[in-house]
């Protein structure tokens, strides 16, 4: 009796330590949410990034593959704030318990009228260029991972605390690097509606070719309209983006003598080859592209 | 047809090439340069600095556009300066760095600006004895 116990106990621990050992499965569909989560996670999670650096999520649509992945996932993130259109899919693949979270959609939009449709406002998806929602977002993650995981409470937020004393730092850069602009040189013209929350966050006017997602039409009213707008503010250069077509905006400077003032990461994440495949690399690189271009 | 069929060669490749010109011209706008002179000259305006400090600071420097127009070590409470800056109507940007005493309590800087006869005032709590804030300033008019 006695030896059948001790055996018993043995089965048991065994299989909490490799209950333990099993990193909680993460699915996610944005390369801005895929770093919260391992930023949050640690070891303690297993994640698996969908949509990848140079994929253009305003287009990308899940593959079987992707929703096999999902299948087995415990934690399903995407950006949200209706920049994933098939998160229907997602619903419909997961297992019954997985949570599917739109980080995006805990916390207040940036509002904007759609061009053409007097009445429509759109939300702008792309909350994660204000480091103050990254921050905001770290918490929504933390906590749906807490829920999955109360054990692990304290380790996820022991991580959550150290990433976002790193967003501060981040933010302190930030608005020392944007006060070397003169506050009337604050101009930004790109090539789609990405930098709203940028904008907000640090005292800049935006003037995009196209409108909140990279789908939208490019009207020539609007680059009318454009060129005659950077020519009245001075605009001295004008950003293309990592996966946008440049050949409107070298038009735009041709008409207007604005230079074309680099490459900007407006959709996620880059490459390592230019050192923004994080969070904090791309944000270094777009803010010193913007203020050394428009200096 | 008569004349030499070289020559009828020759002048409608002449007759070609002078229509060439006025052609080019049509179809190739000149990229233009931005006229930089016509940008509106930055105009300097008398501006004003004062640094009222909660405890004594060991040290502070004052930065403009990435520049420190104004540092000063052991300040005592209150410092004052004035400069000579551009102060366009989005307002300025200052770049505020204090140091104090390692042992100093909770403390704090205030600075006022006083541009066009109109004065603003920011304050800025330091944390560990440090303080490193960038602070907006709008025009007080």
């Amino acid at each position: 009796m006695k030896t059948s116990f001790i055996i018993l106990l043995l089965v048991l621990s065994v299989s909490v330590r490799l209950l333990a050992a099993d990193p909680i499965q993460v699915v996610s569909f944005s390369t801005i949410t895929t770093e919260i989560a391992e930023k949050v996670g640690g070891k303690l999670v297993k994640v698996t990034g969908v949509v990848k650096a140079g994929i253009d999520p305003h287009e990308y649509e899940p593959k079987p593959d992707d929703l096999k992945e999902v299948g087995s996932a415990a934690l399903i993130l995407a950006s949200g704030k209706h920049m994933e259109n098939y998160t229907s899919k997602l619903q419909e693949s997961a297992a019954p318990n997985t949570v599917l979270l739109q980080v995006g959609d805990a916390f207040p939009s940036l509002t904007m009228k759609e061009e053409g449709e007097a009445a429509k406002t759109v939300e702008d998806p792309h909350w994660w260029h204000s480091i103050a929602n990254m921050k905001k977002a770290v918490r929504v993650v933390q906590d749906a991972l807490t829920k999955i995981s109360p054990a692990d409470k304290d380790s996820f937020a022991k991580n959550a605390d150290a990433y976002e004393a790193q967003l501060d730092e981040l933010d302190k850069w930030v608005r020392a690097k944007i006060a070397e602009l003169p506050r009337d040189k604050r101009k930004l013209v790109t090539s789609h509606d990405a930098f709203q929350y940028f904008a907000r966050d640090y005292g800049f006017t935006i003037y995009p070719v196209q409108g909140v997602s990279t789908q939208d039409a490019i009207s020539s009213t609007g680059v009318a309209e454009l060129v005659q707008t950077i020519k009245d503010q001075h605009v001295k250069a004008v950003f293309f983006e990592n996966i946008e077509n440049p050949k409107v905006l070298k038009e735009i400077t041709a008409e207007t003598g604005a230079k074309i003032g680099g490459e900007l990461y407006a959709d996620g994440l880059g490459e390592k080859t230019d050192h923004t495949e994080t969070y904090e690399g791309m944000i270094r690189h777009n803010v010193t592209t913007i203020v050394e271009a428009l200096k | 047809m008569r004349g030499s069929p070289l020559l009828r060669a020759f002048f409608i490749i002449v007759v070609l090439l002078l229509m060439a010109i006025p052609l080019w011209q049509l179809t190739h706008k000149a990229e233009a340069v931005m006229d930089l002179s016509t940008a509106p000259a930055a105009v300097k305006a008398p501006v004003h600095i004062q640094l009222t400090f909660a405890h004594e600071a060991t040290g502070f420097q004052v930065l403009y556009l990435g520049k420190v127009i104004w540092e000063g070590k052991e300040p005592g409470l209150e410092a004052q300066k004035d400069f000579a800056l551009e102060f366009p109507k989005e307002g300025i940007d200052l770049e505020i760095k204090v140091e104090w005493l390692p042992a100093t309590p909770e403390t704090a800087v205030r600075v006022a600006v006083t541009h066009n006869y109109g004065s603003t005032e920011q304050t800025a709590w330091a944390v560990k004895g440090s303080l490193d804030k960038v602070l907006t300033f709008t025009d007080p008019q």
